[in-house]
């Protein structure tokens, strides 16, 4: 018996039908490389549907931080399939096929892999056990056996995988599916090979397993948030499940309102009463509710919204990936209200980036919208424990006085960004929330707190927030709302990772969200290849980070953008407000990139740059 | 009521701004006794919030010195809800009109109602879409002439009164523009109850709809909580005489019927 010790990151995947315990699978085979201590991503795509559909999930396991989430298979665990043909092309050279024999059978399995010239893929079958009910165990627990077989991943650590899953649901349960897995775990495989797991990195308690939608939701209970606001939708829900649990507890509402409508509506009541106030939602509530986020931008409260993005138009496919929505985002709306875009680039970014964007909404006083995705928001990744604290906050500069001087808050946004109003009277006649000053910026009254009341309107107005004809003060009121953001790039560390390989590399790359993570290994694939790479990753994708942009085009004249929509949303972004004329890379089909057919893809590119015929 | 100590005087509430309603609008009248009401009630007009939509009456916030929201069309409520509650302290008050109300914000309207919020929601009813010249809106009368509809329309005007107790609203009450005291009545238990409260005041349009306008100064009311027998902690019989007051609503020999019709 040889025993090779597995190359990592290894990547299984498990596919069949909705319903029929891949995910639980995976969720537990993630839990005990959590356990065991390695790292591993979880991704999962699942049909929009409850029962029926092709589901599959990913396991990619490794000694680092996993960057991309989807990679070809090294193992692949066959509960069902109607394509085996595209599963088998997208299994690497030397993988292990999972399958129980009848299946075997069934889907001729090994004919298709001799015809198909794949003979480097190992086949082995396992019988199928008969029971698949609560009480004798589910077929996800046999499964963990077999794949934990494999991998030799040691059994304590799949048994508390499984006791965790099943805590709920009383002895007999959790018993029934101890057996079924112990009949997994010992069925000889007869493999002629056997794996050793790599030793182990971490030390759990530091650690934990976390989705997107999580690391938003506890991130957004840390600023201080006390409303939030959501119509259930997919992929956002999960973080209003989060927050229902958490948010609470810290004295904040969380409010399912009747549409995506109401839900921003009531997010910007809460705001104006001076909570920090958050709405979720996908691509469809984010068409619903224009008309507010050009509201919230003409009378200047800070608002996050939070859309996690899903392929459309329309319906489109709720359950899958597509980082579609970045147009909307910037533009929608009548007229022209300015906000602000953000988007993490993984797991951990997903809880930074929330407190930027409250801090950035607080701070600048209008819209700000965080572009996630249902890839982002519901792939577990192995991730460090969260703080318990953060430092820097920032709230909006209430009102409370001409008198006060010192007053007690969160210090880092008063002394640099409002200026002294200077009134003499406290009646809401004279006083200038919309005052025209240098960086557009004035302290807000707040209900119960203020000695002076005001009245917001969507109307275009003057400085005292009023309604207004004059055609001057409306182009200078315009101009204040614009010239708020003029100074958030330079303003603000942090919101792009710049890194230069050296001085006029092969070519740049620039990209956003998750497709950042799967670029990043792509370029490890690149630096093999003596490509070398510049990368610039913004997480403010609007207002355009134009200077940096231009900086880019003086060191590199291949800029390639990639990004996972079909008509190259960013790079129209970046030929609107820069210099820059770039490459496009896209994707829609729904599933995120995988690093080597990206690489493949910018090789394509750099041959043509190379060649003279781009 | 004894008027003595107050700490926020009357003149705390009346905005800066002069209305910009038409000249002998009844909104004045209402302007007027929501005004009164607050004083009289000592509520702090530095934690009241008055949010509207848009329309004639939507205006309201802009006139006042309590704080305020002038929001999207059809959409005070759900704005209103969200002031509510992350600060219960507050008064929140919502000013709209029929159609900004029982058109684009029917839907926001029911899940308040039946989520009993803390907020009165007042509806400046004058039968029609004003600002915009007189189109019909869904309480205007059977055969309202609008620009949009020139031959009269052709549908039934819904009875909120009905429509506000079937969506569990725990005070529903009706009231003219041309009845102060009653008026005065009506907003005062309205702001004073505990639940979402609503109150229909009839307020004809007396630019676009004169001859209404002139109507309602004259014609005689009758008040339900007077010596009537109506049961108005009785949900079936609210709506039973909710419904019956619409129909006597299109009799003109018969008194239109105000008061308090459900409140629990």
């Amino acid at each position: 018996m040889q025993y090779a010790q597995i190359s990592l990151p290894y990547t299984i995947k498990i596919i069949g039908d909705a319903g029929e315990g891949i995910i639980s699978t995976a969720d537990m085979l993630q839990r005990a490389i959590f356990l065991y201590g390695l790292y591993s991503s979880n991704y999962r795509e699942f049909p929009s549907t409850i029962r029926g559909g092709y589901t599959a999930s990913v396991i990619r396991i490794s000694n680092t931080t996993i960057l991309s989430p989807l990679t070809s298979a090294d193992c692949l665990f066959i509960r069902s399939t109607k394509h085996l043909l595209s599963e088998i092309e997208n299994c690497k050279k030397n993988a292990i096929i999972l399958v129980d024999s009848f299946q075997c059978e069934k889907l001729n399995v090994k004919d298709i892999l001799l015809s198909n010239d794949r003979q480097d893929i190992r086949v082995l079958t396992f019988p199928l056990p008969e029971v698949n009910n609560p009480l004798s165990g589910f077929f996800s627990s046999f499964a963990l056996g077999i794949i934990g077989k494999v991998l030799n991943i040691p059994d304590e650590y799949l048994r508390q995988s499984i006791l965790i899953q099943f805590s709920t649901k009383g002895n007999t349960v959790v018993n029934g599916n101890l057996d079924l897995f112990t009949r997994g775990f010992c069925y000889d495989l007869s493999s002629k090979q056997q794996f050793s797991l790599p030793q182990v990195v971490f030390n759990s308690c530091e650690y934990q397993i976390c989705d997107g939608n999580e690391a938003i939701g506890l991130g957004t209970v840390l600023c201080g948030c006390k409303f939030v606001s959501l119509y259930p939708i997919t992929p956002a829900t999960t973080i209003g499940t989060y927050l229902s649990l958490k948010l609470p507890e810290k004295g904040g509402v969380l409010y399912q309102a009747e549409d995506e409508i109401a839900a921003a509506g009531s997010a910007i009541g809460s705001s104006f009463s001076g909570a920090k106030s958050m709405t979720i939602t996908s691509g469809p509530g984010l068409s619903l509710i224009q008309e507010f986020i050009g509201y919230a931008s003409m009378v200047e409260l800070p608002l996050v919204i939070v859309d996690v993005q899903r392929p459309g138009p329309s319906t489109g496919s709720p359950s899958k990936f597509g980082q579609e929505d970045l147009l909307a985002a910037a533009f929608g709306s009548h007229g022209e209200s300015p906000r602000i875009i953000l988007s993490p680039t993984d797991t951990m970014d997903c809880f930074t980036t929330i407190i930027t964007a409250f801090n950035f909404s607080e701070q600048y006083q209008c819209p700000v919208i965080v572009l996630s995705d249902s890839v982002l928001g519901l792939t577990k990744n192995t991730i460090p424990v969260f703080p318990l604290n953060i430092d820097n906050l920032m709230s909006r500069y209430i009102y409370k006085g001409i008198t006060v001087a010192n007053d007690t808050q969160e210090k880092s946004t008063q002394s640099k960004s409002i200026q002294s109003i200077g009134l003499e009277s406290q009646s809401n006649e004279n006083f200038q929330r919309y005052k025209l000053t240098d960086n557009g910026l004035n302290p807000v009254p707040v209900p119960g707190i203020s000695p002076v009341s005001y009245c917001v309107t969507g109307i275009e107005h003057d400085e005292s927030g009023y309604p207004s004809d004059c055609a001057q003060m409306r182009v200078l009121q315009q101009q204040k709302r614009f010239r708020k953001l003029d100074s958030i790039e330079t303003d603000n560390a942090a919101i792009y990772e710049y890194y230069c390989e050296k001085p006029f590399s092969d070519i740049a790359i620039i990209s956003w969200g998750i497709t950042v993570s799967i670029v990043n290994e792509a370029i490890g694939f690149l630096n093999a290849d003596k490509v070398s790479v510049t990368s610039f990753f913004p997480r403010m994708l609007f207002p355009v980070c134009k200077k940096a942009i231009n900086h880019l085009l003086t060191i590199c004249n291949n800029l390639i953008v990639v990004e996972s929509n079909f008509s190259g949303q960013y790079a129209k972004l970046i030929r609107m407000y820069t210099d820059a004329k770039p490459v496009s890379i896209t994707s829609s089909s729904g599933i995120p990139f995988t690093p080597e057919h990206l690489y493949q893809d910018i090789m394509n590119i750099v041959r043509g740059f190379n060649d003279g015929t781009r | 009521m004894m008027v003595h100590d107050k700490c926020f005087s009357r003149n705390l509430y009346e905005g800066h701004l002069r209305p910009s309603w038409c000249k002998g609008c009844s909104f004045f009248n209402i302007r007027k006794l929501i005004n009164d009401t607050l004083f009289e009630l000592q509520f702090d007009p530095l934690k009241v919030i008055i949010i509207s939509g848009i329309g004639c009456s939507s205006r309201m916030p802009l006139f006042s010195g309590t704080f305020g929201m002038h929001t999207l069309h059809g959409r005070s409520i759900p704005v209103a809800v969200g002031a509510h509650l992350v600060n219960q302290q507050n008064k929140i008050i919502v000013t709209a009109g029929d159609g900004d109300l029982f058109s684009i914000g029917t839907g926001h309207f029911v899940h308040a109602a039946r989520n009993n919020f803390n907020i009165t929601v007042l509806c400046f009813d004058n039968k029609m879409f004003a600002m915009t010249k007189n189109q019909s809106s869904p309480t205007s009368s059977l055969g309202h002439v609008g620009t949009l509809s020139p031959s009269g329309t052709t549908v039934q005007p819904l009875n909120v009164l009905e429509f506000a107790i079937s969506c569990k609203a725990t005070f529903v009450a009706r009231t003219s523009a041309f009845t102060p005291v009653h008026m005065n009545e009506m907003l005062s238990r309205a702001l004073t109850h505990t639940g979402f409260s609503f109150v229909q005041i009839i307020a004809p349009c007396k630019t676009f709809d004169a001859m209404a306008f002139e109507k309602m100064k004259s014609i005689s009311l009758f008040d339900i909580n007077g010596s009537s027998s109506h049961r108005k902690n009785d949900y079936d019989s609210a709506l039973i005489l909710a419904s019956l007051t619409c129909k006597q609503d299109k009799d003109p020999s018969v008194p239109v019927n105000v008061g308090v019709f459900y409140e629990v």
